[in-house]
């Protein structure tokens, strides 16, 4: 570890709590750290504790897997995922095991995803090539809005068909999001 | 001064990270309290401890369809394996189509793990009706530590049709957890070598700007346990350009059920498993089924191989005598040692499970893997 020039170097000090410690009062809306890479900050601490880290560590995901979905499913409402805290929904995908049939002659799935606390769309995609679904492919469901979820709110999906629909096999959905 | 840091380096001279520490005793490292209370925390193993979102993990799993008459009884649903203690914060389940309210014929659920006899929770739509896509919450229980779910155990889900039981579809669950900080807190808060106390500014306390050189290394006894880069990205120890150890808290988990599987499958189904946003160290993967498979005594089972579409990471038999393992219901099974090479996975890959039977492979319920990785970039 020899020539790492550091600015602070903290090697063993005296003592057993904290080497430092920072307290802001209630009304103090400064942020803890600010990292910044040629002035553009790539990892930062806010004033709530909560990190905002560069590269992968900044978007987390999670999936769904919902399963088989018969051709006609549109009652069929699936939960995706219960949110403990705020999160914004940055990208949503859907795949399945098997290719779908033919999307000839009209039959199609329309996929949205939607916000539990007032229904609005989030996104929504639908098959319109052959196949509608292709194995082991993650299609996107296009851009995003209303994408801020509240803590304890959700997003579940809506599945419409046209024509007699499409059955598809091994259902999951993908939610990728960064923390509020 | 209005924007002032109490704390603010530019440009500085050297490669290394601007700020090192490196403690013998498992001191804290950065500890920032928020009107009196700690919200933010770095210890000297590299684990972020924080009452903000960042604590709180989230899986998903699809379960599917129970019937009415108890078939589903005999099940037991794995959902979540990990390798360090963790604990369930919150559980949610919810159907795909309503489920209303019957005294005498229903389905109990039972949030459950392999470590202890213990519900975690419960609920039942005696009391609670479902209504299609909204979360019911599974309350966790807490006084017999059926909450903390130790490292290698399994979070299982268990139905009990009552009299008739009741049809319930497109079952989902989610889980909330946060993962256990892996050594105690020591020390006094106060024995700081520096505090500030609502310091005069309106900018970072901390800030740094640099070009090139990394800004943090965190190490005990000499061995980096923590680094944050250039990119801002968090490491575990950055080693001839192998991170060779990362903290509990730098793991991420998935779990993916893909169902059933029967000798059709062989060699054509392709269940995908995951995409990464960006690349990723593929550390274990878990799997299990609902139902208890017993090793078979000869040949007749199912080879999981998990790859990159291309290529094999790592596989396992499920009923194979010999080379094998039993299969018991709800129970997760490590897969074994993954190619470190082809294990690492970029925003452009796709994982994915194949299958091949071997004699005549046993129908297989729910079969399910749980993905545990690190993010590299």
């Amino acid at each position: 570890m020899a020539d790492e020039t550091p600015c602070y170097n903290f090697v063993n000090p005296p003592g057993t709590g904290p080497i430092i410690r920072v307290d802001n009062g209630a009304g103090n809306a400064r942020d803890l750290l600010d990292f910044q890479a040629s002035s553009t900050e790539v990892f930062s601490v806010s004033t709530a504790g909560l990190p905002d880290p560069g590269g992968g560590d900044a978007k987390r995901t999670v999936l769904c897997s919902y399963g088989d979905l018969p051709a006609d499913a549109d009652l069929i409402e699936p939960l995706v995922h219960e949110f403990e805290k705020s999160v914004t929904i940055t990208n949503v995908y859907i795949t399945c095991d098997t290719d779908t049939a033919t999307a000839d002659g009209g039959n199609t799935q329309t996929f949205t995803l939607n916000r539990g606390a007032d229904s609005n769309e989030i996104c929504s995609w639908a098959t319109s090539a052959d196949p509608g679904l292709t194995q082991n492919t993650w299609q996107s469901l296009g851009a995003i809005s209303d994408e801020t979820i509240a803590a304890d709110d959700y997003v579940y999906g809506t599945i419409t068909k046209a024509g007699s629909g499409l059955i598809v096999s091994g259902l999951i959905y993908r939610v990728e999001y960064t923390l509020l | 001064m209005g924007a002032t840091s109490v704390v603010h380096i530019d440009d500085s001279v050297g490669n290394g990270p601007a700020l090192i520490f490196d403690v013998n005793n498992k001191r804290d490292i950065l500890a920032y309290y928020l009107d009196g209370t700690e919200v933010f925390a770095i210890m000297s193993d590299g684990f972020i401890r924080t009452t903000t979102g960042w604590a709180y993990r989230q899986i998903g799993v699809g379960i599917g369809d129970f019937a009415a008459d108890g078939t589903n009884d005999d099940y037991t649903y794995p959902i979540f394996r990990a390798k360090h203690d963790v604990t369930i914060i919150s559980a949610h389940v919810a159907c795909d189509s309503a489920v209303a309210l019957n005294a005498t014929n229903y389905q109990h659920i039972y949030l459950e793990q392999s470590g202890n006899s213990n519900d975690i929770g419960t609920i039942s739509t005696k009391a609670t009706a479902f209504v299609k896509h909204v979360p019911r919450e599974i309350t966790i229980g807490t006084t017999n530590d059926q909450d903390h779910l130790a490292a290698g155990d399994t979070l299982q889900l268990r139905t009990l049709a009552v009299a008739a039981g009741v049809a319930m579809y497109g079952m989902t669950v989610t889980i909330c957890y946060t993962i256990d900080q892996p050594n105690k807190t020591i020390g006094t808060a106060t024995d700081n070598v520096m505090r500030f106390i609502n310091e005069i500014g309106t900018a970072a306390q901390f800030k740094c700007d640099f070009a090139s050189r990394p800004f943090m290394s965190i190490r005990e006894s000499g061995n980096e346990r923590l680094h944050i880069d250039i990119t801002g990205k968090m490491h575990g120890a950055i080693a001839a350009g192998m991170n060779f150890y990362a903290c509990a808290d730098q793991y991420y988990y998935q779990t993916i059920n893909t169902g059933q599987l029967v000798t059709a499958d062989s060699a054509t189904k392709i269940s995908p498993l995951f995409a990464p946003h960006c690349t990723i160290q593929l550390e274990n993967v878990y799997f299990g089924a609902i139902t208890t498979y017993a090793r078979d005594s000869n040949t007749n089972g199912w080879l999981l191989s998990i790859t990159d579409t291309s290529t094999s990471l790592v596989e396992a038999y499920t009923h194979l005598y010999g080379s094998g393992t039993d299969l018991v219901k709800g129970q997760l099974y490590d897969m074994g040692d993954i190619n470190r090479e082809w294990g690492r996975l970029t925003s452009s890959d796709k994982l994915c499970v194949e299958y091949l039977e071997a004699g005549t492979g046993p129908t297989t319920n729910g079969l399910t893997f749980t993905l545990c990785y690190r993010k590299v970039t």
